[in-house]
C-alpha cells in the first residue's frame, strides 16, 4: 500500500513540481518587492496575489481530479496491470488528494515562519492567509470522495460512459447536496450550516457539541460507504471510455 | 538459421541434426547440449526443439538418460541407416530431376563420373 | 496440459459496434500462440478484456481456472501496444517501479536483458525511438516470472536487429509453466516463432490450429494459410 502511495507521490511531484516552485517564487516576490513604490508595488501585489490565489484554486482542482485522473492517462494500462486490490489503489489516491489539499496549508505555515523571521529585512507585503481561509479544505476533500465515486459510477454504466466527465460532475453535485440533506434531515428543524462555501467556522455556531458529533459521524459513514461502493464499482464495472 | 516456412520446422531441424550425426560433426556417443541451448542455437521455439529431439529419440538417433542428458547413439547400424536414408533421398531427387530433363541412364553415369573427377 | 487462459463466448460492443463476437479461446500452458488478424480485428480488445481494462458484455474469462479479477492479474505480464510508462521516467525509474509493484519481478534478469537488448538504463523513455522503447517494454515484461505473457504488437515497426533480439528474448522465456500470447498483424515475422495460431477477423475467431498441422496437413506456411483464409472470408 505504501509503495502505491510512494509512487503516486513521486508521480505527482514529477508532474507538478513547477507549480510549487512558482508558488514559492511568488510568495517570495511578494515579500521582497518593496511596498512603497506606488503603482509598481500595487501592480506587483496584484500579480502575486493573482498567482497565489490561482495556486490555491489549482491545488483544489488537482486534489479532486487526482482521485481518477490516473485512469485517463496513457499510463493507465500499467496501473491497471497491478494486482493490488482496488481498495488499496483508491485509498492511495484519496490520501494523495488530502496531501495535495493540505500541501498549500503546510507551505503557507512554513512561509509564515520564514516571513516572521525575516520581517525586519523584508519590505514587501505579506500574503499570509489565516486558518479561516483554509476552510475549503475539508469541503473539497469531501467533494473529492464524492467525485471519485461519481466518476467511477459514470464509467461503470454504458450510457453515462459516453459523457463521463459531465455525468460525474452532475452526479457528484447531486450527491454532495444529497449528503447534506441526509445529514441535516436527521436534525429536522435544526439549521446546521454544513461545510459549504469557504468557511468551516459556521459549523461551530449553531450546533451543540453532540449534534456536531452526530453530523460528522453520519457524514463519515456515508463517505466511507461511498468509498467502498467506488471500490466495488472499479473492481467489477469500471471501464475507461474509448 | 533459415527455415522453409511451408514445411514443419521440427522436421527441418531433424534433418540438420541427422546431417551432423552422419558427417560425424556430432560424434557417435557425443553428448548433446540441453534442449534449451539447442533451441537457442537453432533459433526456434522450445516446443519445436523438443519435438525434434523426441522424434530423433523415437528413431533411435539419440538416447536420453534421465537426469544425465542426451547422447548421440553409438550404434553404427543406426548411423549407417541414417546415411543411407539421407543419401537415398538425394540420389532419388537427382535421378528424377535428370530424367525429367530427358537424360538417359548412361549419360547420367558419364556426367556423374566427370563431375566427381573435378 | 492445463489450460491457462479460457475465453468463452466473449462478446463486446462499443456503442453499436460489435467488436468481439462470441470469441472462444483456450490457451494451453507452455506454448506460444499467435493472435493474428488485420488492424481493427479486435486483437487489442481481447487482450484488454483479459487484463480487465475492458469488460465483456457477455461471456466469461478464466485464468488458470479462476475468473478474472484483480487477483488474477498477478499471473499476467502485459505488454500493451502503447507506451504505458510514466512520461517522466528513465529506464532505471521504470525498473525501480516494476521492482516495487511486482513481487515476481527479477531485477537481476532485468539487468541481463538490458545488456542483451542494449538498453541504456539512464535514457529517458520519452526520447527513445520506437525500437528502443519496444526493447525496454519487453525487458520489463519479461523480467517478471508469470504464467501468462500478453504481448500486443511487440514487433511492429521494429528494425530487424531489434526484432531478432526481441524474438530471442521471447523464446528464452518459454517453459512448461508459462504461456505467451502474441498479437500481431505481421504474420511473416512470427512464422517460426509460433506453436499455435488464432486468426481473428471482425471480432470473430475464424481459424485456430497448430503451426505444425498447417505445415504438415496443408503444406502451407502460416502466412500462406493466413492469406488463404482471409481471402475466402
Amino acid at each position: 500500500m505504501f509503495k502505491l502511495l510512494k509512487w503516486d507521490l513521486i508521480n505527482f511531484l514529477q508532474k507538478y513540481y513547477l507549480l510549487y516552485i512558482g508558488y514559492a517564487i511568488f510568495l517570495a516576490l511578494a515579500a521582497v518587492f518593496p511596498a512603497n513604490m506606488g503603482a509598481a508595488s500595487t501592480a506587483a501585489s496584484i500579480l502575486c496575489g493573482f498567482f497565489i490565489a490561482g495556486f490555491y484554486f489549482l491545488t483544489g482542482f488537482l486534489a479532486v481530479t487526482v482521485t481518477i485522473g490516473w485512469t485517463r492517462r496513457t499510463s493507465y494500462p500499467l496501473a491497471a496491470s497491478l494486482s493490488a486490490s482496488p481498495r488499496k489503489i483508491l485509498l492511495s489516491k484519496l490520501i494523495m488528494s488530502g496531501i495535495i489539499l493540505t500541501s498549500s496549508f503546510y507551505l503557507t505555515l512554513i512561509y509564515k515562519l520564514v516571513y516572521d523571521r525575516l520581517q525586519d529585512v523584508l519590505s514587501g507585503s505579506a500574503f499570509i492567509p489565516n486558518a479561516g481561509n483554509f476552510g475549503y479544505v475539508p469541503a473539497v476533500f469531501i467533494y473529492s470522495i464524492i467525485f471519485m465515486f461519481s466518476y467511477l459510477a459514470a464509467q461503470s454504466n454504458r450510457l453515462t460512459r459516453i459523457l463521463p466527465e459531465i455525468s460525474a460532475i452532475v452526479i457528484s453535485g447531486l450527491m454532495y447536496d444529497a449528503v447534506y440533506f441526509i445529514t441535516t434531515g436527521l436534525f429536522l428543524g435544526n439549521r446546521i450550516p454544513w461545510i459549504s462555501g469557504t468557511s468551516v467556522s459556521l459549523i461551530g455556531d449553531n450546533l451543540s457539541g453532540q449534534s456536531m458529533i452526530y453530523c460528522i459521524l453520519i457524514t463519515s459513514v456515508i463517505l466511507v460507504g461511498l468509498f467502498f461502493a467506488g471500490c466495488s464499482l472499479y473492481e467489477k464495472h469500471f471501464e475507461r471510455s474509448t | 538459421m533459415k527455415y522453409n516456412p511451408t514445411a514443419p520446422i521440427y522436421l527441418q531441424i531433424i534433418e540438420y541434426l541427422k546431417k551432423d550425426i552422419v558427417t560425424g560433426k556430432l560424434a557417435a556417443g557425443a553428448r548433446l547440449d540441453s534442449v534449451r541451448t539447442l533451441s537457442d542455437r537453432f533459433e526456434v521455439n522450445l516446443n519445436t526443439m523438443q519435438r525434434a529431439c523426441a522424434e530423433l529419440e523415437k528413431q533411435g538417433a539419440i538416447i536420453t538418460q534421465r537426469g544425465i542428458g542426451s547422447f548421440v547413439t553409438e550404434d553404427k547400424k543406426i548411423i549407417t541407416a541414417l546415411q543411407d536414408e539421407m543419401s537415398g533421398g538425394l540420389v532419388d531427387s537427382f535421378i528424377s530431376g535428370m530424367q525429367d530433363l530427358g537424360f538417359p541412364e548412361d549419360i547420367i553415369f558419364d556426367l556423374i563420373r566427370k563431375a566427381l573427377k573435378k | 496440459m492445463s489450460v491457462i487462459l479460457s475465453v468463452k463466448s466473449g462478446t463486446k460492443k462499443f456503442g453499436r459496434k460489435l467488436v468481439l463476437d462470441s470469441v472462444d479461446i483456450e490457451l494451453p500452458t507452455g506454448r506460444i500462440t499467435g493472435l493474428l488478424g488485420p488492424n481493427g480485428a479486435g486483437k487489442t480488445t481481447i487482450l484488454n478484456t483479459v487484463m480487465g481494462l475492458y469488460r465483456l458484455d457477455s461471456g466469461e474469462i478464466h485464468i488458470c481456472g479462476e475468473a478474472i479479477g484483480y487477483k488474477s492479474k498477478r499471473l499476467i505480464s502485459y505488454l500493451p501496444d502503447t507506451n504505458h510508462l510514466f512520461s517522466w521516467m528513465r529506464v532505471s525509474d521504470a525498473i525501480h517501479y516494476y521492482s516495487d509493484m511486482f513481487p515476481d519481478f527479477d531485477a537481476v534478469r532485468a539487468k541481463e536483458l538490458c545488456t542483451l537488448l542494449e538498453i541504456d538504463e539512464r535514457s529517458r523513455t520519452q526520447s527513445l525511438s520506437k525500437g528502443e522503447l519496444e526493447r525496454v517494454l519487453i525487458m520489463l515484461a519479461f523480467s517478471r516470472k508469470v504464467r501468462l505473457y500478453l504481448l500486443d504488437e511487440p514487433l511492429g515497426g521494429i528494425d530487424p536487429l531489434s526484432r531478432k533480439k526481441i524474438i530471442k528474448t521471447i523464446f528464452a522465456q518459454l517453459d512448461s509453466e508459462s504461456t505467451i500470447l502474441i498479437s500481431t498483424h505481421l504474420v511473416k515475422d512470427v512464422e517460426t516463432l509460433l506453436d499455435d495460431v488464432l486468426f481473428l477477423n471482425k471480432g470473430k475467431v475464424i481459424f485456430a490450429d497448430s503451426a505444425d498441422h498447417i505445415r504438415e496437413d496443408r503444406g502451407q506456411s502460416i502466412e500462406d494459410c493466413y492469406m488463404e483464409v482471409f481471402e475466402n472470408v
